[in-house]
């Protein structure tokens, strides 16, 4: 069976959320293996949504907003900008690949580039094959996570943020 | 085996020594060392708070330093972090720091020795390893705010090393030391790095480290896991290979933070000393120096506010008034901190009268290869005297 990665895209309320909506009513295809948040402005992104999802098995993370200047709250998407940016070279460091997490301006008009942004980063992701740190054993080693290896993502969130996950079975 | 910090305070006969001498009790009015010994000793209060009031604790451990009965406060606080983790811990950064999150993964191997500079040398069979640290990843989230320089630390220290005659091993799978989960109670994330770095760890005689913190956790708290290691701090180190060094010495006067980690938990206080004055430096101490060192006001991380400012802005403020040009401190952390203070816009007054540098920019700026010492004293097996590139014996 082909692998089936598993992304996240965050999208500004505004205009990325907007876009993949009108990908929707327009009736455009795309890959069905994203979920999307919506957030009020790409600058709501904070670098732990990515390190968040990573932990938890997530193959890749998508960060959707306005247009430089465009931006409903002045200048959100070029500090959503600068995190990205930090956060990738984070990424790079502690040895993940930084194709895993892309930065996109969706505009509220852009309906087909949402789509084949989305078929996009997800070939890219089926390319780079399931994150090492999936956590249903196909990744890398063979999961000994005491307990904590979901099947599923949980995309609800609704556990609270706990300070350590379970490590290790012992 | 688990000990309730309980054991390790009844010795106290509340004579209050550590309330006067604790940095956090003159700027936090409520916070007593020795107040939360008694309620501690006597369960008055429930363990939230009493976690409550560890978690403004600095780890200074001025405290412990001067007890008379030899209170092991530190562990006491590093118990009660453990078992309240509900208390009131802000960890500043926590969110750009949650990338321990995917590093404690055994799967990730991270990347270290692409971020060198391409003149250090390093080798692989080496018997000395150079442990990084963190500084990689300090490197990307601090460089541009507060103009913090992590892999100049990490390329000096590697270079100091070459300049006596060693090549050190540099290991990508490094991962952290695991310093800051344990001063902040999270035990099993620190066991889980402590577990992945000790399978290479062991395989090197030697282990040299630039950090303090992974000084004090590679060399104490490792050891308590039962992971043997020979570990020196850098200074340590070259210090015993002073005489393949000499000084350049542009007279600049320097005065010397003692880091929490390196002075009162190590009692390395000379070792850099020694090497600033060969350096062809002059030293001028701060009021309070050694082993009464003040503490640059955070550790880990934890409860960054505006408090432990007036502690940092009180280390900067002695800093200055010995007129020394540079504050050299030898822990990548407080120069952090500090060096965050000085980008401070909102701050009235100026603290950017003294540059703050790392102890081994500092080093490598002022010193040399000796290499006419070099041979004669001691017996590193080089080939030629002008090339300084020979094995780590
Ligand atoms: S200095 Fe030691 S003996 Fe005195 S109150 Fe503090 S902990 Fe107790
Ligand atoms: S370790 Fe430092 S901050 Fe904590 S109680 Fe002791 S003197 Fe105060
Ligand atoms: S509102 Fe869309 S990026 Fe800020």
């Amino acid at each position: 069976m082909e692998f089936e990665p598993k992304a996240i895209v965050f999208a500004c309320n505004w205009c990325s959320y907007a876009g993949a909506d009108l990908a929707g009513v327009s009736r455009m295809q795309y890959p069905t293996n994203t979920r999307v948040i919506r957030t009020m402005c790409s600058g709501r992104f904070d670098p732990e949504f990515v390190f968040e999802a990573f932990e938890k098995g997530i193959d890749g993370v998508l960060i959707c907003g306005c247009h430089p200047g465009d931006c409903h709250y002045i200048e959100g998407n070029l500090k959503a900008e600068k995190k990205v940016n930090m956060t990738k070279e984070l990424l790079h460091a502690v040895g993940m690949d930084p194709r895993r997490f892309r930065l996109e301006w969706v505009s509220a008009s852009e309906g087909s580039k949402f789509a084949s942004l989305i078929k996009e980063f997800v070939d890219t992701l089926k390319e780079l094959g399931p994150s090492p740190l999936k956590k249903d054993g196909k990744g890398g080693k063979s999961g000994k996570d005491g307990g904590s290896s979901k099947q599923d993502m949980d995309l609800s969130r609704g556990e609270s943020l706990e300070e350590e996950q379970k490590i290790g079975g012992d | 085996m688990e000990i309730s910090p309980e054991e390790f305070v009844r010795a106290c006969y509340q004579c209050g020594t550590c309330s006067g001498v604790c940095p956090k009790a003159r700027v936090k009015s409520g916070f007593l060392p020795r107040k939360m010994v008694y309620e501690i000793i006597t369960g008055h209060t429930d363990r939230e708070i009493k976690s409550g009031d560890s978690w403004d604790c600095l780890t200074c451990g001025h405290c412990q330093a001067i007890c008379p009965m030899k209170v092991d406060f530190l562990k006491m606080v590093q118990e009660t972090r453990k078992t309240g983790q509900n208390g009131v811990c802000k960890i500043a950064h926590e969110n750009t720091l949650g990338f321990y999150k995917i590093m404690k993964d055994s799967k990730v191997t991270p990347k270290k020795t692409e971020f060198l500079a391409d003149d250090v040398k390093t080798n692989e069979d080496s018997d000395v390893l150079y442990f990084m640290g963190c500084t990689t990843y300090f490197d990307i989230i601090f460089k541009e705010d507060v103009g913090f320089e992590g892999m100049g630390i990490a390329d000096n220290t590697i270079r100091l090393l070459n300049a006596v005659g060693i090549t050190p091993a540099v290991l990508d799978e490094e991962k952290c030391c695991g310093h800051d989960q344990f001063w902040r109670g999270q035990n099993r994330l620190f066991e889980e790095f402590a577990k992945q770095n000790a399978k290479f760890l062991k395989k090197y005689k030697t282990i040299v480290t630039g950090c303090p913190e992974c000084y004090r956790t590679l060399k104490e708290e490792y050891k308590a896991l039962g992971i043997d290691l020979d570990v020196k701090h850098i200074s340590e180190f070259l210090a015993d290979h002073k005489d393949r060094l000499k000084g350049k010495g542009n007279g600049a006067t320097v005065t010397f933070h003692d880091s929490c980690r390196l002075g009162r938990y190590m009692n390395i206080y000379d070792p850099p000393r020694e090497l600033l004055d060969a350096a062809g430096l002059e030293i001028k101490e701060m009021v309070k120096s050694r082993d009464e060192a003040l503490c640059c006001g955070v550790s880990a991380f934890v409860n960054c506010d505006s408090e432990n400012k007036e502690i940092r802005k009180q280390k900067i403020k002695d800093a200055i008034e010995t007129g020394a040009d540079i504050l050299v401190t030898p822990c990548p952390k407080c120069q952090i901190h500090l060096k965050c203070l000085q980008c401070d816009e909102s701050e009235p007054e100026d603290y950017n009268n003294i540059k703050i540098m790392d102890l081994s920019t500092v080093l490598m700026e002022n010193l040399e290869p000796a290499q006419s010492v070099d041979t004669s004293k001691s017996q590193p097996d080089e080939s030629g005297e002008e090339s300084d590139d020979n094995d780590g014996n």
